[in-house]
């Protein structure tokens, strides 16, 4: 089982990517707990790259999501024409924290890298590819 | 976004319905801001009707905290659903704001 969308990297295009994640998690019978997790996902993943991904009025990018099912996982490739941006180089997020030392950026990524199994990026040609699995329990 | 609102004694209540997320979260944020600015204001969120919460409601909820802390009221969640207690589990965000079971315990607690 296996799903492609192709979206410009514009917020407007959340409600459709939700759909897409949605539709596909129905029909793969992934559960409601599985679709959760990957519709967070997706949502943090297009936020933040319309936050940072682009310069400050360029034109919207593509965005390719492609979701399949494969040895018990849900993998989820996302790939857009962004800066270059490796998330699994990032600094682990400071959960200690109390309200006061707790950053107010960086918990996007958190939820990211918590919620799924396993983040691997590569960046291929002038395209971020992030590859996305959570184990299907 | 809707947000309900009512008062139970000294405590105001706000029930948000529905997703906190990209599209809502201004809204949520800004009304959270509006009811913890008042001087010593009390504020519950009863979270019973939100099932979806994502790291900009977080953010919401981060920046309201610590105005309500600015100003020396209080603020706190009630009636999580299991997806959200998820997210509120993986943030640790119980360091951040206080997290009651359901409204009632939270005004046991605060009377």
């Amino acid at each position: 089982m296996a799903a492609t969308l192709t979206i410009a990297s514009d917020l407007a295009e959340l409600r459709r990517l939700r759909a897409f994640v949605d539709a596909f998690c129905l029909e793969s019978r992934l559960g409601e707990r599985i679709a959760h997790s990957l519709t967070l996902v997706v949502e943090e993943l297009l936020t933040n790259l319309v936050a940072y991904g682009y310069d400050p009025g360029a034109p919207a990018g593509v965005v390719t999501v492609l979701l399949h099912v494969e040895g018990g996982a849900v993998v989820l490739s996302f790939d857009d024409d962004g800066r270059p941006f490796d998330p699994t180089t990032r600094p682990v997020y400071d959960l200690e924290g109390s309200l006061e030392d707790r950053p107010v950026g960086g918990l996007g990524l958190h939820l990211i890298r918590t919620m799924m199994d396993e983040v691997r990026y590569a960046r291929v040609g002038d395209r971020n590819c992030l590859i996305l699995t959570k184990r299907i329990q | 976004m809707e947000i309900g609102e009512t008062r139970r004694g000294q405590i105001l209540v706000l029930t948000p319905v529905g997703r906190i997320d990209n599209e809502t979260s201004p809204a949520f944020q800004a009304k959270l801001l509006g009811a913890v600015g008042t001087n010593g204001a009390t504020v519950l969120l009863d979270m019973s009707k939100v099932d979806y919460l994502s790291s900009v409601g977080l953010r919401a909820l981060m920046v309201a905290s610590k105005q309500a802390k600015a100003v020396n009221g209080r603020m706190a969640v009630a009636g999580l659903h299991p997806m959200v207690k998820e997210i509120f589990a993986i943030s640790r965000f119980n360091y951040v704001i206080q997290v009651f079971d359901g409204v009632d315990d939270a005004v046991a607690a605060w009377s």
